[in-house]
């Protein structure tokens, strides 16, 4: 539980060691206890971030963090001197999770990790996010098992700037994300009109809500836009970058889903799942910044997730 | 907010003796709508559109022998036939604002902007009107986000509000003001550099700013 240790600087801070500490109790807890197994993640080499950023940012983000200093980038991305090690375990968890995968030893995968990665872009962090550990595992599953069709969907309700611009031009790799409107929402990206650039064309799908927008909405963007998208597609591999900041009750967005949707979300992509990639979904934690609600939502999500529907 | 800033400088222009066709096929190769036709010295004597060529060329619905007849006639006429003469222009002081009316009472796609003289200096669009506003709201910067407050009696409203983000290390970019459908005031929208609307939307409050949410009413 290292994770833990990335501080940034005490409550005021929405992204809080607290959101895992919630998480890994209600699991602990809840119907889902006993077909968990923990694994503890392996850090991510130097290589595998490399994958995805920028030699000078790494050493920009070192000295950052090692010379005491308190942000990096933006004062919201809050460091401590354990956040530069930390970083590789949290990029490292969905790696770790590629290799269970791959190695049969399981089907699913949940990465509860922090700091979170899909803002982070190849020379900048954003918005809580240093590096990209989704975009990490996308490539790590690229190089080492060669997979070719990887789909990446984003339910965070922020738009997962770095992903998509990562991915910009990969055919190989299709973004998907569902968030709040870029006119309203941080980051202030993802229009619907992108769709990916070059021989990416075609392989970005951005969904952008309204404020206030709700689980009717969610449900008809999956049935009329998303799902058709991905059975087109025919991932071999899903990722998905897990945020739960679109409830009702997280403040850090103005979307306003149930606990319920999350459910729905997992029996969803447990379909694809079942259709596509032999029931293997690799999932990696984002957002989320009300403990409470965030740990009802990654149960709910995860309870959805191991049913076939 | 000036024109000049944001339109097309030393655009083509043509001489009104340019024959219809060389002047269409210009058009078609730079991909305009709008050729201004100038004298030697530069000055502005008209504008020829994508449109007034259309309308010199014959029907598609026209016999072989109709089509003929007036193509032979169009190949031999010069663009000042066609150009209309009498056209709105901005100037050198223009701002988007007076393009804003003008494009709008005019209703064409794009207006000359001239100097001394009535000489060519540049054009300006629709799309660079899109442009330049798009910037000026802060379109697609990267890491804002928009909170939406009341605007209400306090003639220091403003002042609060800066003071409150300059206290949480927070850069305000723009502020817009909206009429709202609510009937309980106009809306200010605050575009602001920060992810942590926590902080912003809570120090607001404190300071007895009413934050508008979701942002729709």
């Amino acid at each position: 539980m290292e994770y833990l240790h990335h501080d940034t600087g005490g409550e005021d801070h929405p992204e809080q060691p607290e959101r895992l500490k919630a998480i890994a109790r209600k699991l602990s807890e809840g119907p889902l206890a006993p077909t968990i197994v923990e694994v503890a993640p392996v850090a991510a080499s130097r290589e595998d971030i490399l994958a995805v950023h920028d030699d000078d940012y790494l050493l920009r983000f070192e000295d950052a963090c090692l010379s005491g200093r308190e942000y990096f980038g933006h004062s919201d991305n809050r460091i401590c001197y354990e956040t530069w090690e930390i970083a590789f375990l949290s990029a490292g968890a969905g790696i770790t999770g590629i290799e269970l995968i791959e190695a049969s030893k399981s089907d699913l995968v949940f990465c509860s990790v922090r700091p979170p990665g899909h803002h982070a872009e190849a020379g900048l962090p954003l918005g809580f996010c240093f590096f990209n550990n989704v975009a990490v595992a996308a490539k790590y599953w690229q190089a080492t098992y060669g997979r070719e069709r990887i789909l990446i969907f984003d339910f965070d309700a922020h738009h997962g700037n770095g992903i998509q611009e990562i991915f910009d031009e990969d055919p190989g790799v299709m973004y998907v994300s569902m968030h709040e409107h870029p006119t309203f929402s941080f980051p202030g990206t993802g229009w619907d009109y992108e769709q990916g650039t070059g021989p990416g064309k075609g392989f970005t799908l951005n969904v952008p809500l309204p404020p206030g927008a709700g689980d009717d909405l969610v449900l008809q963007a999956l049935a009329e836009k998303i799902t058709p998208a991905v059975e087109q597609f025919r991932p071999e591999c899903i990722i998905i970058a897990a945020g739960f900041d679109a409830h009702g009750r997280d403040d850090m967005s103005g979307l306003d889903w149930t606990t319920v949707v999350y459910g729905r979300l997992g029996t969803t992509i447990a379909n694809w799942a079942d259709r596509f990639t032999d029931g293997r979904v690799l999932s990696i934690l984002e957002g989320g910044y009300v403990p409470e609600a965030l740990a009802a939502s990654v149960e709910t999500y995860l309870g959805g997730l191991s049913l076939v529907v | 907010m000036f024109v000049t800033k944001y339109m097309t400088s030393n655009p083509v222009s043509i001489d009104p003796d340019v024959l219809i066709l060389d002047a269409y096929r210009i058009l078609r190769d730079r991909d305009f709508r709008h050729l201004p036709v100038t004298d030697s010295s530069g000055r502005l004597q008209g504008m020829v559109t994508d449109r007034d060529i259309r309308s010199a060329l014959p029907s598609s619905v026209a016999s072989a022998e109709e089509r003929d007849r007036i193509m032979r006639k169009v190949s031999h006429t010069t663009v000042k036939a066609i150009m209309s003469e009498a056209v709105n222009v901005l100037g050198l002081e223009s701002t988007l604002d007076d393009a804003l009316i003008l494009l709008m009472k005019s209703n064409v796609g794009a207006l000359p902007v001239v100097g001394r003289d009535r000489v060519l200096e540049g054009i300006f669009s629709i799309r660079d009107l899109m442009r330049a506003y798009g910037s000026l709201f802060g379109l697609g910067e990267k890491g804002s986000l928009l909170i939406t407050i009341r605007a209400g009696e306090a003639p220091d409203l403003i002042g609060q509000v800066a003071t409150v983000l300059a206290r949480n290390g927070v850069i305000l970019t723009r502020v817009v003001r909206e009429e709202s459908e609510d009937g309980k005031g106009p809306l200010l929208h605050l575009r602001v550099n920060t992810f942590n609307q926590r902080a912003v939307n809570a120090a607001l409050k404190d300071a007895g700013i009413e934050i508008i949410s979701p942002a729709r009413s």
